[in-house]
């Protein structure tokens, strides 16, 4: 077994170094092992851009060697402090984000000037028709017919293979499949070269059909072909020899090593995207007067929607209102769409019609759509409505429903209907309570017209005074009513004509005078206003017992009337009050406000000695027959 | 994406056109052939996991009326060289190709195709020369444009070489 030979003292090998190669060697020696001396990277720092130029020219070993490095400088440095690094950049990036932005600016408002201008002109229309002829696009016939020239795609092709290693569109451009057309190019190219004589250093320059133009800038390695439509300027043919000459700059290693793989072309697009040229006719640019005629239609079509809008608005409004404000309709929602206000809501069918409303909003019947569920409102004029309807309407009764559901009902009405109303108005809905103390029947109404009558008397005598013609006429007119009436009553019916003086005098004399005053005033009246009927008619003289006015004297000198009807027609019916406890509470219940609006008429200053408010009791009449006590007072009646 | 240009090279009426008709995508008419004497088609296909784009060029059959222009050979990087299996001739005219493309030198790689192999009965090649040429380490591949076989495998073949030339 062989043993390991022993391992040296490290620390022994300079010595030995000394000894083998002498001092000055052996130092040497040592400040290599040690590594760079400041010298040499003074000596380095010399020859590094030389070398750096050198390697770059060689291969690109040096820039791959650095990529890593520089990236994380910059990573590093951003992280650090972004300023620098945009400061730095920002001449490069803020122009070319400007003249993008600018370009697409430019040519999104050419192209909607361009429709605007041809959509709809004489030329616009033979363009359209055009268009449907050939089969293509308007756009396309706008754009063959206002283009100078368009640079519709750039290929770059590599020369020796005819293979395509970058291409690009312009924007709504169908371009044929540009793999295939960049080796065709290439053989047309070889075609013309083998069979016409032209010199080696001779490339494919143009080739030219019709509109179409295909411009070919040759390079050593690769050529740019752009497809123009149109006749292009000249300055595009300097664009091309620019763009290769770039892509000839830039790309000259992947170019010579070509392999077929394309992807590192991929950054040539934006050398070539600035071939994609176009220039328009000076027309094309022109803002047509149509432009400024449809900008101006837009703007007045826009104002008169924002007015019809308003007043649409407000014409709805004032509707809705009018809706709020009707008795028996309640609008729960209201939402106008379609072209339509759609309302929803409830109305008791005695509310007015809510199309009745619509033309005072300047409404029209189908600019509204209703939605009306039916309910029943206690609204007390739908009340009054709902009473008039159920009841029946008639001119000499009229209906008024108090806040309170009280049903007050005021005219003149058959007794045998103000009992069956009476009856059924409390079965009405909304009416709590019925007061129908202000409805008559032709009897009483009679009455109170005579009973509101007088005719004066001339002087100390009995003979009816000058100038109350009129006076008698009514009295005829009355009596002659109530005569027809009184057939229709249940007792007899009595006429009592009753003469008064006044106190001046002995009461024999008066209570003659008065008398004889009455008998004058019958004697005065035509026979026949008595007949036909169940009247019988009374002169009497009370003297001066009731003296109708205090001071003056001859104010009582005259003749007043007073009627008897049989009991069952004093009283109408009295008030029903559906609440019990409210009834009681009610009595007597004051409704000046009913009364006001019922147009009262008006009492004769003598007849109901003023206002004793409203009773909603039944009154008993004072005079009743056989109740009649009043017994003539004689009193000496000056004559 | 992998471009690469190769030419189809053959006497006329071998069925150059006829058997790539069937398995490439193209834009341009027969009538090129007869024109300008080139129609250019495309054939995509994976080699590798990578999408391989080749760009074929037709070349108009080769004789007296229409030379074949060698210009077009330029830049290929392979070729598919095509003879009549039933006509010796055409192999022998496809041998002659060969030997002018070397000559040219122009060094890549190529595959020959043995078409009309659904002729089998008018098969005018003897094995021994197939062999012969095999041992010269070339691929022959027989194929039949009518019945359709031999075609995808002759392009992947191809492919296969180019890749591997281009690697190397």
């Amino acid at each position: 077994m062989r043993s390991a030979p022993p391992r040296p003292d490290l620390d022994d090998v300079p010595e030995l170094r000394r000894l083998l190669l002498g001092k000055r060697r052996a130092d040497v020696l040592d400040d290599l092992a040690t590594g760079v001396h400041d010298q040499d990277a003074e000596s380095v720092s010399k020859i590094l851009p030389d070398a750096v130029r050198l390697r770059a020219n060689a291969d690109s070993d040096l820039a791959d060697a650095l990529s890593s490095t520089i990236e994380q400088g910059l990573t590093t440095s951003v992280e650090r402090n972004p300023k620098p690094v945009a400061d730095a950049i920002f001449p490069i990036i803020f122009p070319a984000i400007r003249r993008a932005i600018q370009h697409a600016l430019a040519s999104s408002m050419q192209s909607v000037n361009q429709t605007l201008n041809y959509g709809f002109s004489w030329k616009g229309l033979k363009w359209r028709m055009e268009a449907m002829r050939t089969g293509s696009s308007f756009g396309e016939v706008v754009v063959k017919h206002t283009l100078r020239y368009r640079v519709e795609q750039v290929l770059l092709v590599h020369r020796e293979t005819g293979l395509l290693l970058e291409h690009v569109v312009a924007p709504d451009v169908e371009a044929a499949d540009a793999d295939l057309v960049s080796a065709m190019l290439t053989a047309i190219e070889r075609f013309v070269e083998d069979s016409f004589q032209v010199d080696d250093d001779e490339a494919l320059d143009v080739i030219q059909m019709g509109d179409l133009t295909v411009w070919v800038e040759p390079g050593p390695h690769a050529v740019v072909a752009a497809v123009i439509r149109g006749q292009p300027r000249e300055s595009l043919r300097e664009s091309l020899t620019d763009s290769i000459e770039t892509v000839h700059r830039r790309f000259s290693g992947a170019l010579i090593g070509f392999e077929g793989n394309t992807a590192p072309f991929a950054e040539v697009r934006p050398v070539l995207e600035q071939c994609l040229e176009s220039e328009y006719r000076e027309d094309a640019n022109k803002t047509s007067p149509l432009v400024w005629l449809i900008l101006l239609a837009v703007l007045g079509g826009l104002g008169w929607w924002i007015f019809t809008s308003v007043r649409t608005a407000q014409r709805d409004n004032d509707y809705l209102e009018a809706l709020d404000a009707a008795p028996g309709i309640e609008v729960i929602d209201a939402d106008r769409r379609g072209g339509a206000l759609h309302i929803q809501g409830l109305r008791d069918p005695f509310a007015d019609d809510p199309a009745s409303m619509l033309e005072a909003a300047r409404l029209e019947g189908d600019d509204v759509v209703g939605e009306w569920a039916p309910y029943i409102s206690i609204d007390p004029a739908l009340v009054a409505r709902r009473v008039t309807a159920v009841l029946g309407a008639s001119e000499t009764i009229s209906f008024l429903v108090d806040n309170a559901g009280t049903l007050v009902g005021e005219g003149i009405a058959p007794r045998d209907w103000i009992a069956e109303a009476s009856r059924s108005a409390p079965l009405i809905p909304g009416v709590a309570g019925v007061d129908f103390s202000q409805v008559r029947t032709p009897l009483q109404a009679v009455r109170d017209r005579l009973e509101s009558l007088f005719v004066r008397i001339e002087g100390n005598g009995f003979e009816v005074a000058v100038g109350q013609e009129a006076a008698m006429e009514a009295v005829a007119s009355a009596t002659r009513t109530l005569a027809a009436e009184s057939v229709n009553a249940d007792g007899p019916v009595v006429l009592e004509i009753i003469g008064h003086t006044d106190d001046v005098g002995g009461l024999r004399e008066n209570q003659a005078l008065s008398a004889r005053r009455a008998e004058s005033v019958r004697a005065q009246l035509p026979p026949d206003v008595f007949a036909p009927g169940n009247l019988t008619v009374r002169a009497l003289g009370v003297g001066a017992t009731e003296r109708l006015a205090e001071g003056d004297h001859p104010p009582s000198r005259r003749v007043t009337f007073h009627v008897v009807l049989p009991g069952n027609e004093l009283t109408t019916t009295p008030p029903v009050t559906l609440a019990p406890k409210a009834s009681q509470a009610a009595q007597p219940i004051t409704r000046p406000a009913a009364r006001e609006a019922a147009g009262r008429r008006s009492p004769e200053p003598e007849a109901q000695g003023g206002d004793a408010g409203y009773v909603a009791q039944p009154i008993p009449r004072s005079r009743e027959i056989g109740a009649d006590t009043r017994a003539p007072v004689v009193r000496r009646d000056s004559l | 994406m992998i471009q690469k240009k190769i030419c189809m090279i053959g006497s006329p009426a071998v069925g150059k056109t006829s058997l790539v008709r069937r398995y490439v995508e193209g834009v341009f008419t027969d009538e090129y052939l007869t024109t300008i004497g080139v129609k250019i088609d495309r054939k995509t296909l994976k080699h590798g996991g990578q999408d391989v784009n080749l760009i074929l060029w037709d070349l108009a059959g080769d004789d007296a009326f229409q030379p074949l222009k060698t210009s077009y050979l330029r830049g290929m990087s392979g070729y598919l060289l095509v003879a009549d299996g039933t006509r010796r001739s055409t192999l022998e005219h496809a041998l002659q190709l060969q030997q002018r493309i070397e000559e040219a030198h122009v060094d890549v790689p190529f595959v020959v195709l043995l078409n009309k192999h659904d002729l089998l009965d008018e098969w005018d090649i003897d094995e021994e020369f197939v062999q012969a040429l095999r041992g010269r380490g070339w691929d022959i591949i027989e194929s039949s444009a009518l019945v359709g076989f031999g075609v995808e495998e002759a392009f992947a073949q191809l492919t296969a070489r180019m890749l591997t030339t281009a690697a190397a």
